[in-house]
C-alpha cells in the first residue's frame, strides 16, 4: 500500500514537521501530505510545486523554480549596446516587443537619443501585435486546465496571423530582433501594414464573436473559477501583483496610461479593470484587453506618420543610469540599466512581473481545495522563461 | 457461391484496376518542396551570402554578432586584409551582422531567403564543418593581387620618376654648384695674378 502511495508521487511528511510548522499544527502533522506539483506538470511547465495537503485542502504551497535559468542578465553584460536585444527579448519569446521597448528606451535615454515618431508608432503597433498573441495563449491554457483544450487550438489559429505579420515584418516568427536602441529595424511595409490588418480583422470578426459566445459567459467555467482565489484591492497592493492580475482587483494600474511611452501618449484607449479580484475576473480581464489592443493597433496604423524609422546610435554610451517601466502582457516590466561608458550595458537589472506574481501565489492558495490549484495558477498569467530569466 | 456473386468477380475486379491506374497518374497529394524555389516573403532571414568583391575586412560583422560565431579568415592580401567565415550551427540569425556592414549601395554580407539547409548524415563533426565561406574568394584574392601589383607598379613607377627627378634636381644643383666654383675659381684665378702684380709693384 505504502509502494503504491509513493509510486504516484506521494509521500508521507514525517521529517519536513518543522519546516511546516511556523505555526504549531497538532495532530494535523501526520494527515499531512506532500505532492509535487511535478517539474513536467502540463499545467505549471517547467517548475516545480510543493504542495501539501491535509485530504483535499491546500494547506501550503512552495514553488521550486530555476529549472528555465538562462542567466540573461548576466548575459547582456557581455554584448554590445544594440545586439544586447537578442537577449533581453529571450526574457519570454511569447510577447519579445515589449521587453525589448523598454530596453531600448532605457539605453535612449542614457545616450540621450531621440527616437523619430515613426519607429514610435511602428513600437506601438508591435508591442499591441505582442500583447495579442500573448493574451491569446493565456486565454486558451486558462481553460486548458480545467480540461478543456479546443479554445487553446482556436486561440492558436487567431495567433498564426499574427505571427505571419510579424514574419513579413521581420524575418522571424517568434524572437524577431526586431526593436533595438534608436528605433525599429526595418521598414513597415505596406504588406506588412496589409497583414497586420488581416490579422486584426480576423481576431475582431471571427474570433472575438465566436469565443465570447462559447467560452466567456459560459456557466460550468463561472461554476469553477468564480469566489476562487480572491485577492482584495488592499491586499493586492500589499502582495505587489502586477498586470491583469492588479487590475482584476480594481487598481487602474497600466504604465501605458500612467506614464506614456512610444506613442501611447496619443492614443485614446481604456484601462480595462475589475471589481472581483477573483480567478474569472482575471479572466475577463485578459479578454477585454484583447478587444481593447485591437483598437490600438487599428489607431495606429491610421496614425501612421512619414519619415524616417531608425537613428543612429551611439557606439560609446556616456555613463548614467536610467530605470524604465513598460507595461508588459504580463504586467509592469522594470529595467534598470547602467552604462560606465563603454561599448556594452555594465549592468541591466529586470523586474519581472511574473516574479511578483508567484510569489503572492502561496498566500493566495492558503485554504484552498487541491482541485483549485491549477486554476489560481493559470489565473496569474505568468510565464516561466519570465520567472527565472 | 451463387452464380450472381460469381458473375459479379470480374466486374469488382476491373473496377479496382481503374481505380489503382487512375491514382497512379493523379497528380499527387504530397509534394517535395525543398527543390522546388520556394521564396519567401520579404526579410526572410535565413541563409548567408558574403560576397568577397564587396567585404573590405573591417570585421563590424563579427564585432556585431551576439553569439560570435562569425570569425574572421585573414586573406594574405592587403584588401580585403581578412574576410568573414559563419559558423552556421552557431548563428542564431538574428542578421545584425547585415545591420552592421558599412559598404554602401550592395552589403558585402547578407542574409538571403534561402531556409534548405539539409546536412546529410549528420554528425558532430559535420555540424561544425557547416559554415558559410564567401563567395569566389580566390577569384576575388586574384584580383585584389593583380590590382595590388598595378599598385606596386605604379608606385615604383612614381618612385623611379621621382627618384630621376631627384637625380636631375641634384644634377642640376651639382652643375650649379660646379659652375659656381668653377666662377669662383675663375675670379680667384684672375685675382691672384692682380695681388702678384701687387706684390710685384
Amino acid at each position: 500500500m505504502g509502494n503504491s502511495i509513493s509510486m504516484a508521487g506521494y509521500t508521507f511528511v514525517v521529517e519536513e514537521k518543522k519546516e511546516i510548522s511556523g505555526e504549531d499544527l497538532g495532530l494535523l502533522q501526520e494527515k499531512l501530505l506532500q505532492l509535487n506539483w511535478g517539474v513536467q506538470h502540463p499545467a505549471s511547465g517547467p517548475m516545480r510545486l510543493k504542495v501539501w495537503v491535509d485530504g483535499d485542502e491546500v494547506v501550503k504551497v512552495d514553488p521550486d523554480i530555476g529549472y528555465v535559468l538562462r542567466l540573461l542578465e548576466k548575459l547582456v553584460e557581455y554584448r554590445t549596446w544594440i545586439n544586447a536585444i537578442v537577449n533581453v527579448e529571450r526574457a519570454c519569446f511569447i510577447d519579445n516587443f515589449g521587453t525589448m521597448t523598454g530596453y531600448s528606451i532605457a539605453a535612449e535615454k542614457i545616450a540621450g537619443v531621440k527616437v523619430p515618431k515613426k519607429a514610435d508608432y511602428v513600437r506601438t503597433i508591435l508591442c499591441e501585435g505582442g500583447r495579442i498573441v500573448s493574451h491569446l495563449i493565456g486565454l486558451g491554457s486558462f481553460i486548458g486546465v480545467l480540461g478543456v483544450h479546443t479554445p487553446m487550438q482556436w486561440a492558436l489559429i487567431a495567433r498564426e496571423k499574427f505571427l505571419d505579420a510579424f514574419e513579413v515584418y521581420s524575418g522571424q516568427r517568434i524572437a524577431t530582433a526586431s526593436i533595438i536602441p534608436g528605433g525599429v529595424r526595418y521598414e513597415p511595409t505596406g504588406k506588412f501594414i496589409e497583414k497586420m490588418v488581416t490579422a486584426v480583422d480576423f481576431l475582431e470578426k471571427e474570433f472575438i464573436p465566436r469565443y465570447g459566445e462559447v467560452f466567456i459567459d459560459n456557466p460550468t467555467l463561472k461554476l469553477r473559477s468564480r469566489g476562487i482565489g480572491v485577492v482584495s484591492r488592499e491586499k493586492a497592493i500589499d502582495l505587489g501583483l502586477a498586470g491583469p492580475a492588479l487590475r482584476a482587483s480594481g487598481v487602474a494600474s497600466d504604465m501605458r496610461k500612467d506614464y506614456p511611452y512610444a506613442a501611447y501618449g496619443e492614443l485614446d484607449f481604456r484601462v480595462v479593470t475589475k471589481e472581483e479580484g477573483d480567478a474569472y475576473a482575471r479572466y475577463l480581464v485578459i479578454w477585454e484587453e484583447l478587444i481593447e489592443s485591437a483598437k490600438i493597433i487599428r489607431q495606429a496604423i491610421e496614425g501612421l506618420p512619414e519619415g524616417e524609422w531608425r537613428t543612429k546610435f551611439p557606439v560609446k554610451v556616456p555613463p548614467g543610469e536610467a530605470y524604465v517601466n513598460v507595461e508588459w502582457a504580463r504586467g509592469c516590466f522594470g529595467f534598470h540599466l547602467v552604462s560606465d561608458g563603454g561599448t556594452g550595458p555594465y549592468r541591466l537589472k529586470m523586474r519581472a512581473p511574473s516574479f511578483a506574481n508567484l510569489w503572492a501565489m502561496p498566500e493566495m492558495m492558503k485554504n484552498v481545495k487541491l482541485a483549485d490549484v491549477p486554476v489560481i495558477f493559470a489565473s496569474l498569467y505568468m510565464c516561466h522563461g519570465d520567472i527565472d530569466r | 457461391m451463387e452464380a450472381k456473386e460469381a458473375l459479379k468477380i470480374p466486374f469488382e475486379a476491373t473496377k479496382k484496376v481503374l481505380r489503382v491506374t487512375k491514382a497512379l497518374f493523379a497528380p499527387k497529394a504530397t509534394e517535395i518542396w525543398w527543390d522546388k524555389g520556394v521564396r519567401r516573403e520579404l526579410h526572410y532571414r535565413g541563409k548567408h551570402i558574403i560576397k568577397a568583391e564587396l567585404c573590405i575586412g573591417c570585421g563590424m560583422c563579427s564585432r556585431a554578432c551576439p553569439v560570435n560565431c562569425i570569425e574572421m579568415v585573414p586573406t594574405g592580401v592587403k584588401k580585403p586584409r581578412a574576410v568573414p567565415k559563419v559558423r552556421a550551427n552557431e548563428c542564431m540569425f538574428c542578421g545584425l551582422c547585415e545591420d552592421a556592414c558599412p559598404t554602401k549601395p550592395e552589403k558585402a554580407i547578407k542574409l538571403t531567403d534561402h531556409y534548405s539547409m539539409i546536412l546529410e548524415d549528420v554528425t558532430w563533426d559535420k555540424l561544425t564543418d557547416y559554415v558559410f565561406e564567401p563567395e569566389n574568394l580566390e577569384e576575388a584574392i586574384e584580383k585584389a593581387k593583380k590590382m595590388e601589383e598595378l599598385i606596386e607598379k605604379k608606385k615604383q613607377e612614381a618612385l623611379k620618376k621621382k627618384q630621376q627627378a631627384q637625380q636631375a634636381k641634384a644634377d642640376m644643383k651639382k652643375e650649379q654648384a660646379k659652375s659656381a666654383e668653377n666662377a669662383k675659381a675663375e675670379k680667384e684665378q684672375q685675382a691672384k695674378p692682380q695681388k702678384d702684380s701687387k706684390g710685384e709693384e
